[in-house]
């Protein structure tokens, strides 16, 4: 800090203070909704008066919050692997190819990061119930695999690009035919991709509304479904609780991946 | 043929001496000839240097070697066994590669062990002919440590370890040296040179450092544009560059162009453009065109203010002097010529230990013994040696 | 000299050339899954938003037309891309001075701060909508501390208007104005700069010829992503705009809560795809225009 505030000179104090300003309108609701979840009363009000933790107990007993959580969880972890399997072969046949054709598969497999949500909810739910398969946890983990597959192959062909065809080519010369190359050699090198962008994709199917939103049953649905009723309905500090226990995760889940692989690899 | 076939179990037991021959290979990518069809023969246990400016072909053809590409025409032999169908994991090879391309992810131990444990060879052996290797190369002990932990000179010795632990039938080197720093570049060219030679195991190198070439190889190839230039010892191509590409390519070269004035059995007389001078120049084995020739001479055979017999003599200026630790080396101009020639100097010379000052008068002069006949570039060829 | 060895070894040779030459099919499942999960049901939606009225009739655009002519729903649409340009527009404004701040001045500081611009990303909109529900209130914080300031009389009424949805689509959108800018900012070579300030430019002029122009390119990429996003968000609008912002995945949402008119929805769907589709057209046309791999 004290270094911060030598290398600040005049000329420089308004973008700090600048910065300062944005800095703290960019995690101030954040604050406020963790603060909120510790208030003792009914209301949703900050500041407010008592602490107590009863809105996390208040989780445990509604039972749509535990169990859309879980739902979740689950259907995101679940999603991001099949993601995985379908994308990371892909991007290692296209990633090297220079043909116009690799070039449009590419952009046909990272399309559905452009389409908004909201169409390809609603447009998958009518195609899958014309195909006989209902609204269930099956076709929720289908349409956010579709979301997924994007945010892994990117990140997965940025990273194979990277590593540079020498390492194979070293590789083959001592002797390593084509699935020992890739197993020994280039699987270890893009593995931060392939974690980077499973991470993306779960953060993305945690938190994802539009397409969820046409897939949820009285018995399947997700977090943010349930949130989302449960604010235009009832209104009062739980919600605060599990969006902050839902952040804490997601959080959780950030580290992981940062103490295993480091974050430069998300910036690809 | 497993990979393991072709690879003899002991190190450095120097019966891994085998020729290498591309037999009428050519390639295209596209609409570009990357080489043009050629030949190259590399003799048991040499070490062959092909040597160029970027984009000669060298590396074209150091891949077509190792299996990346596949030529278009004729054939790559190892042993006297074809290998132009087989991927390059069943070759049997070893490369080091310009930017070693160690394996980041594996420890240094694991690096050298790499092709062994390809081969299903043992773990407890590769464990112990690890451990051998890296007292070879002196790094005995770091089979843990980290590639990035290394300097580049242990990388790239570590990156040779890898490739000759399998006992290759080839080595292939890519710019091995290229990454180093000038100190240790030398004293590498001839630990590298040691290594090659005591194991006798035949070796392409590539490189465009000529001085290198030079140094460590057999045989220099010199290629410009997809074609081989000249083939030949080093000294051979030094001293008997053929073409004006490889006189200027190799070390500095004063080329002078010439009109033809006679023919002779032994010799040509040729006078320098500009000048009215007559020299002398014994005849060789290339081809000359019609009425015009050139001739090259290098600059540490021409002298400044020498004494009077023997050499062909040209009034001249020095207009520019630098010290280069060994020698001097002047650029004299020379009015009759309407052209610098460079000359060097040792730095002992009895002619003058001390440099020459720019302005300064000078005698250039040179032997015209070692005046070298290049090949002209196009026509009939005129003159034969007998 | 071609002997009888050296064809029959070219001819192997050719063949295994060939062999090699065939490309992985590694990218097929992937190919599969999305051709029929993604493209299919996108296909079918455009088929349904054309659909006959009856049966045996032709092809109906009267979704279509009613969407074009009805004044309602052209407000809509123009409201969509209003909102998208005026929020675009705020997070360029908002976000070059902190990407700036973070390629330049951050030093030590970078990691965390680029941490905090990320961090709101783990979170849920919802969570980010509502704690601007919480500060905006009528006794929230914010009407609180610029009462006490004697700055206001009356608690303001901020939200369930468009000020609040700006407020809250900034809020989410800005983090992806600066990832945009920032990468591109950390190519400008400073001693450009330099040279600049070395023939005479002050601060603010270098600023102005040589840095800015530099960075455009991450500005526009910004824009253009953020604009898609803005053009596909709803639950901000439906959080914090009260019912008054209603732009085309709002309307899309409430026509499926509400009715069940998919051809409708379809209709609608396709055309906030268009407009969508227009957008990457564009940027596509951008990049290459400058010869950028995007």
């Amino acid at each position: 800090m004290i270094a911060l505030l030598r290398r600040t000179s005049v000329a420089r104090v308004p973008l700090t203070l600048y910065n300062l300003l944005f800095f703290t309108f960019l995690i101030a609701p954040i604050v406020v909704v963790v603060a909120a979840s510790f208030t003792a009363g009914n209301a949703i009000t900050v500041p407010y008066h008592g602490v107590s933790l009863r809105w996390y107990r208040r989780l445990i007993e509604y039972r749509p919050f535990i169990d859309s959580l879980m739902t979740s969880v689950y259907l995101a972890l679940s999603s991001a692997f099949v993601a995985i399997l379908l994308a990371v072969p892909a991007a290692i046949a296209l990633g090297r190819s220079r043909s116009a054709a690799a070039a449009a598969l590419t952009t046909f497999l990272l399309a559905p990061v452009a389409i908004p949500a909201l169409v390809i909810g609603f447009s998958l739910l009518y195609f899958l119930s014309s195909l006989g398969m209902g609204v269930s946890f099956a076709a929720l983990l289908i349409a956010h695999t579709v979301i997924s597959v994007p945010y892994v192959m990117r990140t997965v062909l940025a990273v194979y690009r990277n590593v540079g065809i020498n390492f194979e080519e070293a590789a083959a010369v001592l002797g390593a035919n084509r699935p020992q190359r890739f197993y020994f050699v280039t699987l270890p090198l893009i593995s931060p991709g392939v974690f980077a962008g499973a991470l993306f994709a779960v953060l993305i199917s945690l938190d994802n509304l539009p397409v969820s939103y046409f897939f949820g049953t009285a018995n399947v649905t997700t977090l943010p479904v349930v949130m989302l009723s449960y604010l235009q309905n009832q209104l009062d500090p739980a919600i605060a609780a599990i969006s902050t226990v839902q952040m804490l995760i997601a959080i959780g889940l950030l580290l992981v991946v940062e103490r295993t692989y480091g974050l430069r690899a998300l910036n690809a | 043929m497993m990979a393991t076939a072709t690879r003899s179990p002991t190190l450095g037991s120097g019966e891994r001496s085998e020729r290498l021959l591309l037999d009428g290979v050519s390639k295209r990518f596209g609409a570009v000839t990357a080489l043009e069809t050629m030949t190259l023969d590399v003799h048991p246990g040499e070490l062959l240097a092909l040597l160029g400016p970027s984009g000669c072909g060298k590396t074209t053809t150091l891949r077509l070697i190792a299996g990346f590409d596949q030529p278009d025409t004729g054939t790559v032999n190892i042993g006297g066994r074809d290998v132009t169908g087989l991927p390059p994991d069943k070759r049997g090879l070893g490369m080091v590669f310009q930017n070693y391309s160690l394996f980041p992810h594996l420890s240094v131990g694991a690096n050298i062990g790499f092709g062994l444990r390809m081969a299903g060879t043992p773990k407890s052996e590769i464990a112990a002919r690890v451990k051998k290797m890296l007292d070879t190369i002196r790094l005995p002990g770091i089979e843990a440590r980290n590639i990035a932990q290394l300097s580049g000179g242990q990388q790239q010795r570590i990156a040779l370890a890898r490739a000759l632990i399998t006992n290759p039938a080839v080595l292939l080197l890519d710019e091995p040296l290229g990454a180093l720093d000038k100190n240790l570049r030398e004293g590498m060219q001839f630990e590298l040179r040691q290594i090659q030679s005591e194991l006798g195991i035949t070796s392409v190198m590539v490189t465009h450092d000529q001085e290198e070439a030079l140094t460590m190889s057999d045989r220099v190839v010199v290629m410009d544009r997809g074609r081989i230039l000249q083939t030949g010892s080093p000294r051979d191509v030094y001293e008997q560059p053929r073409t004006r590409f490889v006189a200027e390519f190799l070390g500095t070269a004063n080329v002078i162009e010439c009109d033809v004035i006679a023919r002779h059995a032994q010799a040509v007389k040729l006078r320098p453009h500009g000048s009215t001078a007559e020299v002398v120049v014994p005849l060789r084995d290339v081809r000359l065109s019609g009425e015009r020739a050139e001739f090259a001479i290098r600059p540490e055979k021409v002298a400044l203010d020498a004494p009077q017999s023997h050499h062909v003599r040209f009034d001249g200026r020095v207009v520019q002097h630098v010290f280069r630790g060994a020698h001097h080396a002047y650029r004299v101009e020379v009015a009759a010529l309407g052209r610098p020639v460079y000359a060097y100097e040792m730095a002992t010379s009895s002619s003058g230990g001390g440099a020459r000052p720019a302005g300064a008068h000078v005698v250039a002069s040179f032997d015209a013994e070692n005046a070298v006949l290049l090949e002209a570039d196009a026509g009939p060829a005129l003159a034969k040696a007998a | 000299m071609q002997t009888a060895d050296t064809i029959a070894s070219q001819r192997v040779e050719t063949k295994a050339a060939k062999r090699r030459v065939r490309p992985s099919l590694l990218y097929l499942p992937a190919l599969i899954f999305l051709g029929v999960f993604f493209l299919a049901p996108l296909l079918e939606n455009v088929f349904r938003s054309v659909a006959p009225a009856h049966e045996g009739a032709a092809f109906s655009f009267r979704f279509y037309t009613k969407l074009i002519s009805d004044p309602y729903y052209i407000g809509v649409i123009g409201n969509t891309l209003k909102v998208s340009f005026i929020t675009t527009a705020i997070c360029a404004v908002v976000g070059y001075p902190v990407a700036y701040f973070l390629v330049r001045r951050a030093g030590r500081f970078g990691p965390v701060l680029l941490f905090l611009l990320v961090a709101p990303l783990l979170t849920s909109i919802i969570m980010r909508t509502f704690g601007w529900s919480i500060l905006f209130a009528r006794h929230g914080m914010v009407n609180e501390i610029l009462q006490a300031l004697h700055l206001i009389d009356r608690p303001l009424n901020v939200l369930n208007g468009a000020g609040s949805v700006y407020m809250g689509l900034v809020h989410v959108m800005v983090p992806f104005m600066v990832l945009s800018i920032t990468p591109v900012l950390q190519g400008v070579d400073r001693r450009l700069e330099e040279s600049a300030r070395i023939l005479g430019a002050g601060a603010v002029r270098t600023f102005l010829n040589v840095t800015l122009p530099l960075s455009i390119e991450g500005i526009v990429t910004g824009c253009i992503l953020v604009f898609m996003l803005t053009n596909g968000s709803f639950v901000t609008m439906l959080l914090l705009g009260g019912g008054r912002v209603v732009t085309l995945p709002v309307l899309i949402f409430q026509q499926f809560s509400l009715t069940q008119d998919i051809g409708f929805a379809a209709a609608m769907g396709n055309l906030l795809l268009f407009i969508v589709l227009v957008c990457l057209f564009l940027q596509q046309r951008f990049a290459s225009g400058r010869g950028v791999r995007t």
